[in-house]
């Protein structure tokens, strides 16, 4: 049993609705995306190509990050092949960071959402970042979900690195990751990707796949399938004439 | 012991220095630690100078020791008889650079999961383990040689720091050398590379901060071979980069980096202090080099935050983490030489 | 102070009121913990809520016009996620990333708390307008006073509603009561939105508003200036089948911006801004003399041989058209010239690419859906645009058909009561004044659904205030609008909000346009602190949701049913107590017969008398059936019958009642517009700044792009569009919004990006990261270039949504003053697609861009 993900390129938007969901369920300051993105235009207009790859902790089987950490904060979960975080243990070494190949990985240089304990206010009749606070009774952001508080800090302290969890607080009451559950074109399927016949193992046995970097040897369980762009497609000649202007 | 000390003897010149580098470089520590953040880093490029400072004191701190083990497996009596300063030398090195790694750790408080919750995996426990044992065994030495006991243990101990010492140069290099990630990184080069430097700035430091006719001497001996193999690794290093095809790998050798250990090589016997301190700037810029260069292209995702290449620049706080761990070691070398030592230095 | 004693209904013991969940609240903590709670160190919910412990919500995103019905997880007295709703057979759960941006807007730092009011009477950019807090009823007594003002000088007109996003039941507060005081001028901002984007279809095929495109049945999906899985309109449902749509069709954007949809597409058509009816017409040419043309729809020559062939006339006799009207002539007077040759010189599109596209095309048709919107019709003469857009559905067969592209499903919700009866002689005389916006003048036909004057013309009343003519504006209600920021040459309208006395702004935040108001007043959340009733239509489905209060953040009341009610109490306190009559009288509980005694009650009630049809167990709309209001309420939604294909061929609801190439409706409307001022069709097209003359004017034809700014002056052309994470323009004070906002290519985090093409970056020294100015006939602005190979050479794209110069601090430089960025409509000038009353947003506009 081990839990992994799939992305199809192919229903993928590029719209950021993962990036964001995953901020609202894990309370991730400014400046950290826990689900995030590799983008890359290439080619020369008019033939120009696109493409955007949604990011996040690729739970390695061979996980550097758990190898690198001296007190094992970071590390593997046999039950679920999760990657997980302990930061009661986190020295605050930041080994697991230069470790990771992927760069998902956030340090908590400061106390986290600090801005949102300002108390000036715009006008006397707007709330304050630290009124707002207050007013949604949101621990560090208004944004502060309790449920994640079931396995791991609401809002993670300072010294400490914060990285995707696959939502495992959401996993063990059998709900997606938040991520999945908002996706929009459903291009994100969950699920254990160790059985051979759990519908994401399907797609990939029926796409093929590939995780990122995985000539590195890391055994990514983030699985990527179909393109991004469509695969038939009309190469635009350049027009014949001068007219390259608008 | 030395018990004449008077309170005149901290109103010097060097002690003022001293004393304004612990106050500006600790505040900044202290800040850094409990407060806010002050440093250049960010989530992509997060060992900056302060690790720098911690990763080139405590090497020095190795070389230091290690040419006292040296000294004390080959009767080296031009060594030997300064057994107590030089280990007065490496402890106040490697509390400086605690002192420095201090301030960028961000959960101090943790460390004891370091005993709980060990990883033998992981190359920083064993840098972590490996320089507590050193601590701990050059602290044994010093008692014992405060306490005037000479004897059965002396030659195991020299072995054993002598070991040790070794194995924690070369594990610094491989928790830059086991990331697989960054090709700035990857490979036993470094390991080699710390250890040579380790012997090179301990040298130089002993060169520089213990002018005495036969140390001296000795030391620069030991300065100018390893200066000779820093130059060549370095050498071999610049020619390696040139050549290198590695995707994302920016190179972080200079043909420059040479210059200071050549100089060092042929010129030492006419200003030896002044050619040790370049050559541990030399070791500064080396390690500083290889540290940074590893962490400046943006992995993954962070590319969008911080740009495909970061550029860094040590900015001012991180610069007084610097003068701190030196201070902190100059500090602890200046007390041992007035309190622990039986000849009075000349108050300078 | 009067408000201390106000005792303020704390958020959960609100929750508690309305049932919608009961937890464990962080006020019955002790008061060390509470104050960690209050200072975020502290969990607030004790002991911690399970995941998937809260509870859904329905309710309706009003992100964009899109509206999609949406559940809203709540969980410890705090909305977190937003999803589609479940019963939705448009999205299912699926909902675009605007749904969960709505939190930024409910949470902002910055969100206006308490009604407030000006102490400082000097009005502009950069006047700190001296807010204090005020209560409730100061808020409205003031108000109310400068209403009764207007009326005791008999000048009631001179009040103005502006309206900007908005529920079903607003219109008791901006238009009914208006009119009620006396007041024709509930001013709206559908001009500004895509009045263009409804020509087409209404003048050929009777259908004044958006179309549900079935792209899940389509082979071929053209999209004109259209972006539809980042932007207007159906994002959600464009985005959950766009993946799926590319195994069965063939996708092609018309844009000459490399869109999200252009990213995932086969054909990219980057043409010239503004040249979309070249291409149109030469699509049409092709597939004409190719014989592709759909022959169930359109008919065919009464011999079977095509007789289109490039350059010839054909006679009308041969062919017979069948659901279609005036094909031949349209081929006639402007088609058979319209070559792929021809379009190719304008668009600077290759020919082989718009033949290639028009073959794939007629191979596809009828499943063909030409998805057109505001990049091709937003602009200067875009009126026809929209038609020669359009006319390529019906000669494809495509319109009302499987895969192609219909009006939108039947939504039948009760209207509400227009309070006619409560108008006194001051107000009968007041709605008889000219409006505003100078609808119906010459200049102005706003021929929507055909009839002269009937449009609004959103962007003109700054202009017509800052003239005076017909007449100044001295009050100004403003509802859920920042026109101060979202109005073409915004700068017109900070002059224009200068010269009117006394404004009201009701706002989550502080904006532009409050920063002209008097009175602010705190606006309840549309999805999460109001009741409204909202409708949509896509995927073959007619939708009607309600929106339900579920939070409460701040002193807020709810805009579409409190704020009118509070406002009609003060009014009734000042002698003049119609408006509350109507109110109190008007609207019955259709379950209980139950009058209003407060707002809030009266909001439940809108509700309910406008969703009766759905769920009163006697009503036969089809669609969901339910048998209680209490059922409907649970689900939130009501769901049609799916549309039925094809039936209104023959029957269009045109003039000839087919699908009209050549549009007797529009020969019509504007014979009767141009009656009105006693004058020709010529006369008005030549006043409306049309190149047409004659027949030109009744059917899709090419009008040259008009350029505003010379080419010497403004050698670029700027190319505006939405924001994947727009909702329109609210929701940017947050580091959700600015921190992510490179999720469109090209653009910068926490900045405000120009994008050029390297071309054009070599050319002028430009770098990403630069800070460049960009001025255009309208003003000038200034931001970040970004270089970018995805933007046709010649064009400055941008995209709107930052350049706020108030708003809020993760937007604004200097609250007040300076913006981060620049806003676009700075840059935008004011001008009409005048058949229409659409404001320009697309087109030929020049821009020069220098560093700045």
């Amino acid at each position: 049993m081990g839990y992994g993900m799939v992305i199809d390129q192919q229903l993928c938007v590029g719209c950021a609705a993962c990036t964001i969901a995953c901020k609202i369920e894990n309370n991730t300051p400014v400046g950290f995306n826990w689900c995030d993105k590799i983008t890359r235009t290439s080619g020369k207009f008019p033939a120009v190509r696109y493409e955007y790859i949604s990011t996040m902790c690729n739970h390695c089987d061979n996980a550097p990050c758990v190898a690198a950490c001296p007190t094992q904060a970071m590390y593997k979960d046999r039950q679920t092949g999760l990657t997980l975080h302990d930061t009661k243990k986190c020295i605050g070494c930041k080994a697991c960071i230069v470790n990771c190949p992927y760069g998902v990985i956030s340090f908590n240089w400061e106390r986290p959402h600090q801005h949102w304990a300002q108390r000036d206010r715009l006008a006397e009749g707007c709330f304050s970042p630290r009124e707002m606070l207050e007013e949604s009774g949101g621990e560090g952001s208004p944004h502060g979900n309790p449920e994640r508080g079931t396995t791991y800090p609401v809002v993670r302290p300072a010294g400490s690195v914060e990285k995707c969890t696959f939502c495992d607080h959401r996993l063990v009451k059998g709900l997606a990751p938040a991520c999945v559950d908002a996706c929009p074109s459903g291009a994100r399927q969950f699920g254990d990707i160790d059985d051979p016949n759990s519908e994401v193992s399907k797609l990939v046995a029926r796409h093929g796949g590939k995780g990122l970097r995985e000539e590195l040897g890391t055994r990514p369980r983030v699985i990527y399938i179909r393109d991004y762009k469509p695969q038939r497609r009309f190469e635009p000649a350049r027009p014949a004439g001068e007219n390259q202007g608008a | 012991m030395n018990s004449n000390v008077s309170r005149k003897d901290f109103l010097t010149p060097t002690w003022i220095l001293i004393a304004a580098g612990l106050v500006a470089g600790g505040a900044v520590g202290l800040y850094e630690m409990f407060f806010g953040h002050l440093f250049a880093t960010n989530s992509s490029l997060v060992w900056t100078l302060p690790l720098v400072t911690y990763i080139f004191l405590a090497l020095m701190s190795t070389g230091v020791s290690l040419i006292l083990a040296y000294g004390l497996i080959m009767k080296d009596e031009a060594i030997t008889r300064h057994t107590r300063a030089l280990l007065i030398m490496a402890i106040g090195m490697l509390l400086g650079g605690f002192t420095a790694l201090a301030t960028e750790l961000g959960s101090l408080l943790n460390m004891v999961w370091i005993l709980l919750s060990p990883n033998p995996s992981s190359p920083i426990w064993w840098m972590g383990t490996l320089y507590s044992i050193e601590l701990v065994l050059l602290a044994v030495k010093l008692v014992l040689d405060l306490k005037g006991r000479h004897g059965v243990f002396d030659l195991p101990l020299a072995w054993g720091t002598l070991l040790i010492a070794a194995a924690a140069a070369i594990t610094i290099g491989a928790v830059f050398g086991t990331v697989i990630g960054r090709p700035d990184y990857h490979g036993a080069f470094l390991s080699v590379i710390t250890l040579v430097s380790a012997l090179v700035s301990g040298a130089a430091a002993i060169v520089l901060l213990r002018p005495q006719s036969a140390l001296t001497e000795t030391a620069g001996r030991i300065f100018r071979q390893t200066a000779l193999l820093f130059a060549g690794l370095l050498l071999v290093r610049v020619a390696y980069e040139a050549h290198s095809t590695v995707v994302g790998m920016l190179g972080w050798a200079s043909i420059w980096m040479l210059v200071p250990f050549i100089l060092a090589l042929v010129l030492l016997q006419y200003a030896p202090r002044i050619l040790a301190f370049i050559g541990i700037l030399g070791v500064l810029w080396v390690q500083y080099s290889f540290i940074i260069t590893g962490q400046l292209v943006s992995l993954g995702q962070t590319a969008h935050w911080y740009g495909a290449v970061q550029s860094y620049q040590p900015n001012i706080p991180e610069a007084l983490i610097l003068v701190l761990g030196v201070a902190v070691a100059a500090a602890l070398i200046k007390l041992g030489g007035q309190f622990l030592m039986d000849e009075r230095p000349p108050a300078t | 102070m009067q408000w201390f004693n106000e005792r303020k209904l704390s958020r959960r013991a609100f929750l508690a009121g309305t049932g919608a969940l009961g937890v464990v609240t962080a006020f019955q903590l002790n008061p060390i913990t509470q104050g960690l709670v209050r200072a975020g160190l502290a969990h607030a919910a004790d002991p911690i809520p399970a995941p998937g412990s809260g509870k859904w919500v329905p309710t309706v995103c009003q992100g964009c016009t899109t509206w999609c019905m949406k559940e809203a997880y709540v969980q410890d007295g705090r909305v977190f996620h937003v999803r589609g709703n479940q019963h939705s057979k448009i999205t299912g759960k699926s909902g675009c990333v605007r749904q969960s941006m709505a939190l930024t807007e409910l949470y902002d730092p910055d969100r206006v708390r308490y009604p407030m009011k000006r102490t400082n009477p000097n009005k502009g950019r950069g006047e700190d307008p001296g807010f204090v807090r005020i209560t409730w009823e100061e808020a409205m007594d003031t108000f109310a006073e400068k209403l009764m003002e207007l009326r005791r000088k008999g000048e009631p007109y001179k009040y103005m509603t502006t309206r900007g996003r908005y529920g079903f039941m607003s219109g008791v507060m901006l238009s009914n009561i208006s009119r009620i005081i006396g007041s024709p001028n509930a001013i709206t901002h559908s001009a500004i939105c895509a009045e263009a984007d409804k020509f087409g279809p209404y003048f050929l095929e009777g259908n004044f508003g958006y179309r549900q495109y079935d792209i899940k049945n389509s082979r071929y999906q053209l999209c004109f200036g259209a972006d539809p899985i980042a932007a207007n309109r159906q994002v959600s449902f464009a985005t959950r089948e766009w993946g799926n749509m590319l195994e069965h069709a063939k996708v092609g954007i018309v844009d000459p911006r490399f869109s999200s949809s252009a990213q995932k597409a086969d054909e990219w058509l980057p043409l010239k801004p503004g040249t979309d009816s070249a291409l149109a017409l030469a699509l049409a040419h092709v597939i004409l003399t190719e014989g592709l043309w759909h022959k169930p729809f359109v008919g065919d020559f009464e011999d079977g041989e095509n007789r289109f062939v490039s350059g010839q006339s054909v006679s009308e006799e041969d062919f017979e058209e069948r659901y279609t009207h005036g094909l031949v002539q349209w081929w006639n007077l402007e088609l058979k010239d319209r070559t792929p040759e021809w379009a190719a010189e304008i668009t600077d599109l290759p020919v082989e690419q718009i033949v290639r596209v028009a073959r794939d095309l007629g191979a596809a048709a009828p499943n063909v859906g030409i998805w057109l919107s505001r990049g091709m019709h937003m602009n200067t003469r875009g009126a026809y645009s929209s038609m020669c857009g359009h006319a390529l559905t019906g000669l494809l067969g495509a319109a009302e058909n499987d895969g192609g592209s219909m009006r939108f499903s039947s939504r039948p919700t009760a209207s509400l009561p227009d309070g006619a009866a409560y108008r006194d002689e001051l107000a009968q005389a007041g709605i008889a004044m000219e409006m505003i916006d100078r609808r119906g003048r010459l200049e102005f036909p706003a021929l929507a659904r055909g009839v002269s004057g009937a449009g609004v013309i959103s962007s003109q009343p700054a202009n017509s205030i800052l003239e005076e003519d017909p007449y100044g504006i001295e009050v100004l209600y403003a509802s859920w609008n920042n026109f101060v920021y979202a109005q073409p040459h915004a700068q017109e309208w900070e002059e224009a909000m200068k010269k009117v006395p006394f404004q009201v702004h009701s706002t989550l935040n502080l904006a532009e346009q409050s920063i002209f108001a008097d009175i602010i007043l705190p606006a309840s959340h549309s999805m999460f602190e109001r009741w409204s009733v909202v409708a949509n239509s896509g995927n073959g489905y007619g939708v009607v949701g309600i929106q339900q209060p579920m939070v409460k953040v701040g002193d807020v009341r709810q805009d579409e049913s409190e704020i009118p009610w509070l406002l009609a109490e003060a009014l009734d306190r000042k002698g003049f107590s119609a408006p509350l009559e109507y109110l109190k009288n008007e609207f019955v509980d259709p379950e209980t017969g139950a009058h209003p005694t407060n707002g809030d009650e009266l909001g439940l009630i809108m509700v309910k008398m406008m969703t009766k049809p759905f769920w009163d167990p006697e009503s036969d709309v089809g669609g969901t059936k339910f048998n209680s209001w209490a059922e409907f309420l649970e689900a939130g939604m009501w769901t049609s019958d799916h549309y039925p294909f094809q039936s209104r061929w023959g029957n269009m609801g045109t003039k000839t009642g087919n699908f009209e190439f050549y549009s007797e409706t529009l020969k019509d409307a504007l014979q009767s517009h141009a009656d009105r001022h006693d004058t020709d069709i010529d006369n008005v097209l030549a006043t409306c700044n049309y190149e047409a003359r004659g027949e030109l004017a009744f059917i899709p034809h090419y009008e040259s792009p008009f350029r505003h700014g010379s080419e010497d002056d403004f050698p670029m052309l700027f190319i505006d569009h939405k924001h994947k994470l727009n909702r329109e323009g609210r929701g940017c004070n947050h580091y959700w919004y600015t921190g992510e906002r490179d999720v469109e290519p090209g653009d910068l985090k926490f900045g405000d990006a120009a994008k050029i093409n390297p071309v054009d970056a070599e050319r002028l020294g430009i770098e990403t990261g630069d800070t460049v100015r960009l001025t255009s006939v309208s003003g000038s602005i200034t931001c970040t270039a970004s270089v970018w190979e995805g933007v046709r050479p010649g064009c400055v794209v941008k995209a709107f949504g930052m350049g706020h110069w108030a708003y809020g601090r993760h937007v604004s430089k200097d609250f007040g003053r300076t913006a981060i960025g620049g806003n676009n409509n700075e840059l935008i000038p004011r001008d009409y697609d005048r058949l229409s009353g659409s404001s320009v947003f697309s087109g030929q506009i020049g821009v020069r861009i220098e560093k700045a």
